[in-house]
């Protein structure tokens, strides 16, 4: 391949024992201007000790070609990609060669059922079935934070709560699903009591996965991730520590059963 | 994502999984990787400067992935390598052919090597990646890449006898 016009070594001084391994290196992976190039190879020329320093160099990187094997036929993915490409732009296409393979949203059982794990210590509940619903969820999401090229900034999250958000988090039962300001939805996943009593509250918008528990003043913000791409994760949005972190941290032990959840509500 | 980029990424999947292979050495993790990539370089089609490569933004995207996975795994106890059990490795039909021992010999060499080293010589000398782009993918100086890789290759080269 083409290098780049990297200029190694050491300028002026050309005897042939200041050529170091990285300049020959450089020459042997073809990333030195063409110059330097010739000029190093006029050195090496008249020196056997350089030939078989430079050898190394050259040999290490004509091995490790040979692992560059010729593929097989067509790799399985590719009628997934084409088909993507026929697809909406940012559609996100199961295949079922994942182990997340993410089915049509929404998966969250109805009826208020929190999506309970069993019963284990502090815990994201749903976890399971989060997922798909997250997969299709962040498609849209991902349009909004995109990726610079070789940029990863973190997406900010909104700082408070969204006028739905503070709906939901009054009234909306853990499992269900209601539209969001911004048009896309937000699904309440679980709730839980804090070790002062207080009631907190997790859920997902497109967004961000959020733990809000209510205090004196009213909601709280406890913890917001994003996603950081194609819903495989979020990622605290800022500090440290994942949901289940903050979960721990507010010293909830399990989720509030429905009925439980309804009580605190209506408080 | 239109036709054209489908088919630049279809174009390069055995790259996507060679590395991939690279980084979890497990043929399972692997292909998790390797679907996840493509989802993410999917989603993310429209941020992909055209007028820069494809292989390492979609290398950047695999690596990082890795980092995310390797980080969640962390404490879910000791993951099985396919180089530390022999037997689990194909038999090769053709042992007689030097060329085929040697391709051996270089893959056990890698597998020996720190993961930094191995990671480093596969982007290069395998993917033929430019120090330039191998430095956007690690997210290191030029001048880290080129230290690093020379140790690398050095100590490759002890290890396959090569003087």
């Amino acid at each position: 391949m083409s290098g780049g016009t990297y200029t190694a070594g050491d300028g002026g001084k050309d005897g042939p024992m200041q050529i170091d391994d990285e300049t020959l290196m450089a020459l042997a992976d073809g990333e030195l201007d063409p110059a330097r190039a010739e000029e190093l190879r006029r050195a090496i020329a008249a020196d056997p000790e350089l030939q078989s320093r430079l050898h190394r160099f050259q040999e290490t990187r004509r091995l490790l070609s040979g692992l560059r094997a010729d593929p097989k036929g067509e790799d399985p993915l590719a009628a997934m990609i084409r088909r993507s490409a026929t697809a909406a732009p940012t559609r996100i296409v199961p295949s079922p060669t994942a182990s997340h393979a993410a089915g049509p949203r929404p998966v969250l059982p109805s009826g208020g059922t929190p999506l309970t794990a069993p019963a284990r210590a502090p815990r994201r509940p749903a976890n399971l079935n989060r997922r798909p619903w997250l997969a299709a969820a962040a498609s849209a999401a991902i349009v909004a934070i995109g990726l610079g090229w070789w940029e990863w900034a973190d997406a900010p999250a909104p700082r408070d709560f969204s006028p739905a958000e503070l709906a939901a988090l009054d009234a909306l039962p853990s499992g269900q699903v209601q539209a969001s300001d911004d048009g896309g939805e937000l699904a309440m996943i679980a709730s839980f009591r804090g070790l002062d009593g207080a009631l907190c509250r997790e859920y997902e918008t497109a967004q961000r996965a959020v733990l809000a528990c209510r205090e004196a003043a009213g909601w709280t913000l406890r913890h917001a991730a994003v996603p950081e791409a194609a819903g495989q994760d979020y990622r605290p949005a800022s500090g440290q520590g994942s949901m289940d972190d903050a979960i721990a941290a507010i010293g909830a032990t399990a989720p509030l059963t429905p009925e439980e959840e309804a009580a605190a509500l209506r408080e | 994502m239109d036709a054209a980029f489908a088919e630049a990424l279809i174009a390069l999947l055995p790259n996507l999984r060679r590395y991939a292979l690279s980084l979890t050495r497990r043929a399972d993790q692997a292909d998790d990787l390797v679907q996840q990539t493509v989802e993410r370089a999917i989603a993310n089609a429209g941020s992909h400067d055209p007028a820069q490569r494809l292989e390492p933004w979609l290398f950047r995207i695999m690596r990082n992935g890795f980092i995310d996975q390797t980080r969640r795994q962390r404490s879910a106890g000791v993951q099985l390598d396919v180089h530390d059990m022999p037997e689990a490795l194909p038999i090769d039909p053709t042992p007689a052919l030097e060329a085929r021992l040697m391709l051996r010999n270089v893959e056990t060499a890698m597998a020996e090597l720190h993961p930094e080293q191995r990671e480093i010589l596969h982007l290069v000398c395998v993917e033929e990646m430019t120090y330039a782009e191998t430095a956007r993918i690690l997210d290191i100086p030029i001048g880290t890449v080129m230290s690093r890789l020379s140790r690398a290759r050095l100590a490759l080269s002890e290890r396959l006898g090569i003087t």
